[in-house]
């Protein structure tokens, strides 16, 4: 039995979506594959990946002593050796990552690799940086990027169940993620509820999320009126993580920004209505599987940087708004559709995921799937199932460099 | 510690001085890195052969050499030494040297070249914080009129690790044995001097003899770059060494000078002797029973006939020599009194920041980092930084212990200030 080992050391969200991946390992029988991830990750890991042996670091635990994360870290590392891995996967470009990197020889390290000291990037992960040149035009989803590390991945409909409602009755509501920028405030997001609400007769409305986001769940029912806010059952703070696909089983819908919780319940096969603004981008890491909805904030700075301060006062907010937005929501159609707004629904093609539009005009979507079907081309994809790109792939995408000079390391 | 990144020439005679610098420096603990320029070479040297105008490829060179500014300046960014120590001929732009010190990190020259030959100096001397050279006045006064404070003389050394005694094998005696030899460029006065000593068994080592085809019977290894090892095998397999410090003019061949050369101080590590011309610098590095000097060709000659049959005389001159340069004349003498001087005239020298160790570290890791020191040749009062940045100069797969001690860095970094 071959070793396979995959780093992810990201959050919630990027364990999730490292699933086409992990899968595609897992399909060949002769390999046992083990996930090595932030420990605090753990529980829901078990139940992400059943088959894989997890093996945590405290890669995200701020207040643990030093030499507890020394002695730990040296542990797992020491039984890392003695894996002697066929394939070790890294997928994050982060410090941890790389640190990491330098306990294995780089012919046999995809992803993210140390050789002989420095720190590098393979091919497929420098095109990633590419890409974030022009997010705009972002040409594959994160969980697509990261399986074409493996060079045939699993059929993308293999990934996640069609998505279908639990007919129960009730509707999950994310009131913000881990970046307040991206979430719709409490006054905005009651709207959008207020407008579901409406147009599913009345339903449960549960709210989810941990501790931190308590105070926008009591906002958020302050917001809702009566007849929303009686249906209203706030969860936040008091479901562990490791309860969490129970209680999205149940759901006929989640509502929410791009958090860790929207990809669980795509995981899971829960439609999902999700909100793209400020820095998130459906196009990049959008709810993975068919049947999930996405309404995607469409300014002309979109999509920002979280880092930098906005010098529009979140312009992206107000197509949230919109009343033709909220009819929309509600079952009911207007005409004057904000520009600033797309809806798009989930579904796929040969390369993975993409979000067909459905409302609203999506400027970049000629530049988009141009640059996508380099990149299939790119990534080898048969040409019978994938038109050849026009001549003059989108100059974003690869750099020269990337056509002319050798990978980095065996394996980039 | 200190950290210090040395930067290498391309090419040259002060390229082998800069690892020879660069042991010094860790023989007084500090941290070094090189920047390899010399693997660069083969690229520019790539574009000498591209045939097309000498204009484009001056244009080409100039852009080759702001490249490699560049590759020190990112060197620079991850290592974040205290000082930076160019040898001569370091590829170092203006732009690269100006943007050193907008960031407030020390940049040193040692200019191993005779500053009346390698002119470039006036140009970029007043970029650096720190000027050593390896000549007295009128240097010093001519870097003082460019307005250059902290200069140091620093003179050639040797490194007893390399230049040794060496117990040879029979084989290596019949390589690299010979009554006479030298080791070097073939210079004009060189090559007008060395016929005379023909008669006495010389072999010549080295490059650019090809304009002396009476030497040719002489040359050894026809042109052959003669490693660092080698030249210590050869110095401890001569009877005499020839120590004639280059001219570009041919006559007289024994030509008045200040400067002593690095071969100096190398023969004499190696216990071995050599006939040296006079240079004005010399008495105050070896006194004269410590060195046999000529001042002309026909003292060379006189002198190569008197030693020759002194076995004994050789032995106990060449004894003297090496004493004092052992204790005086090392690589770790000079880079100590140049890390001396940064410190003196430089307040702010040495004053980075250091990740702490961990409080408390319980036995296994503390004994891990013992280890990992000891292996890596550090001081046991190594920061926790310094012990990670030697980690990550380390080359290959790295062991738990050092992958576990990357890991904490990263997180002390992200999550513990």
């Amino acid at each position: 039995m071959r070793n396979i080992l995959v780093f992810q050391l990201a959050r919630f969200g990027d364990l999730v979506q490292s699933k086409r991946l992990i899968l595609s390992l897992a399909e060949a029988g002769d390999s046992k594959v083990h996930l090595c991830l932030d420990q605090d990750l753990l529980p829901l890991a078990r139940l992400l990946y059943p088959f894989a042996e997890l093996h945590g670091l405290p890669a995200h635990k701020k207040n643990m002593d030093a030499n507890a994360v020394f002695t730990s870290c040296r542990k797992t590392f020491a039984l890392f050796q003695e894996l002697d891995c066929a394939a070790v996967y890294f997928l994050n470009f982060s410090p941890l990552s790389f640190a990491c990197a330098a306990l294995f020889p780089p012919e046999k390290v995809f992803g993210y690799a140390r050789v002989e000291g420095q720190d590098m990037r393979s091919r497929l992960a420098s095109l990633a940086f590419n890409f974030l040149r022009e997010r705009r035009f972002s040409p594959i989803n994160l969980a697509d990027l990261w399986a074409f590390l493996h060079p045939d991945p699993i059929a993308p409909e293999k990934v996640n169940p069609i998505a279908r409602p639990a007919t129960t009755g009730r509707i999950g509501i994310i009131g913000s993620g881990r970046n307040a920028r991206r979430s719709l405030p409490p006054t905005v997001l009651a709207n959008c509820v207020q407008a579901v609400f409406q147009a599913r007769g009345g339903p449960e409305l549960l709210c989810l999320g941990g501790k931190t986001e308590a105070a926008t769940a009591r906002a958020l029912r302050r917001e809702l009126p009566a007849r929303c806010a009686s249906k209203f059952q706030d969860f936040t703070g008091k479901t562990a993580l490791a309860d969490l696909p129970d209680i999205l089983r149940g759901l006929d819908l989640l509502i929410t920004p791009d958090t860790g919780v929207m990809h669980l319940a795509a995981h899971l096969g829960v439609p999902v209505q999700a909100f793209f603004l400020s820095s998130a981008w459906c196009y990049e890491t959008g709810p993975y599987g068919m049947g999930h909805s996405v309404w995607q904030a469409h300014e002309s700075c979109s999509p920002c940087l979280e880092s930098c301060p906005c010098p529009r006062a979140l312009t992206c907010l107000s197509a949230f708004s919109h009343p033709a937005f909220l009819a929309r929501l509600a079952g009911k159609h207007r005409d004057d559709w904000p520009e600033n707004l797309i809806g798009a629904v989930s579904m796929f093609d040969d390369l993975g995921v993409v979000y067909k539009t459905v409302d609203g005009n999506d400027i970049h979507s000629t530049v988009r799937r141009q640059a996508r079907l380099s990149l299939a081309g790119y990534l080898g994809l048969p040409a019978a199932i994938c038109v050849p790109a026009k001549p003059g792939a989108p100059g974003f995408l690869f750099r020269e460099k990337d056509w002319m000079l050798p990978g980095n390391w065996e394996n980039a | 510690m200190l950290r210090i990144l040395v930067v290498l020439p391309l090419y040259g005679g002060s390229l082998p001085m800069g690892r020879f610098a660069a042991e010094g420096l860790k023989e007084n603990g500090c941290l070094v890195e090189l920047f390899a320029a010399p693997s660069f070479l083969g690229a520019y040297n790539a574009l000498k052969d591209l045939q097309i105008g000498s204009e484009r490829l001056d244009g080409l060179q100039n852009s080759f050499l702001q490249h490699i500014s560049q590759c020190v300046m990112a060197k620079v960014e991850a290592f974040a030494p205290d000082l930076v120590l160019c040898m001569a001929q370091a590829p170092m732009s203006i732009a690269a040297l100006k943007r050193l010190r907008k960031n407030k990190i020390p940049c040193a020259m040692w200019f191993v070249e005779d500053f009346r030959v390698f002119t470039y100096w006036r140009v970029f001397a007043p970029y650096y914080d720190i000027f050593a050279v390896i000549q007295k006045e009128p240097f010093f006064s001519e870097l003082a009129a460019l307005g250059l404070e902290n200069v140091l003389y620093l003179p050639a050394a040797a490194l007893p690790s390399l230049h040794r005694s060496l117990r040879l094998t029979e084989e290596e005696k019949k390589e690299f044995g010979a009554d006479l030899s030298f080791v070097g460029a073939g210079y004009p006065n060189r090559c007008r001097a060395f016929p005379h000593l023909a008669r006495f068994g010389l072999k010549i080592w080295g490059t650019e003899w090809e304009e002396a085809p009476e030497l040719a019977a002489l040359w050894q290894k026809r042109g052959q770059r003669i490693s660092s090892e080698d030249c210590v095998r050869i110095f401890n397999a001569a009877q005499i060494n020839i120590n004639l410090h280059s001219s570009p003019r041919p006559d007289p061949p024994v030509q008045p000078g200040d400067f002593v050369n690095p071969r100096a101080f190398e023969i004499a590590a190696c216990g071995a002797f050599q006939l040296l011309d006079q240079r004005s610098l010399l008495p105050e590095l070896f006194k004269a029973d410590e060195a046999a000097t000529f001042t002309d060709l026909e003292d060379l000659l006189n002198k190569t006939l008197y030693y020759k049959s002194r076995p004994d005389e050789r032995e106990e001159i060449a004894g003297r020599a090496r004493r004092r340069v052992l204790a005086e004349h090392t690589y770790a003498a000079r880079m100590k009194s140049l890390l001396d001087f940064a410190a003196e005239r430089i307040p702010s020298f040495g004053r980075h920041a250091d990740i702490a160790w961990p409080e408390n570290m319980p036995s296994d890791m503390r004994e891990a980092a013992q280890n990992l020191l000891l292996e890596l040749n550090l001081p046991q009062n190594a920061s926790f930084s310094d012990l990670v940045t030697a980690i990550r100069a380390r080359h290959g797969v790295l062991s738990d212990v050092e992958t576990a001690l990357l890991f904490l860095d990263e997180w002390k970094k992200l999550y513990a200030g």
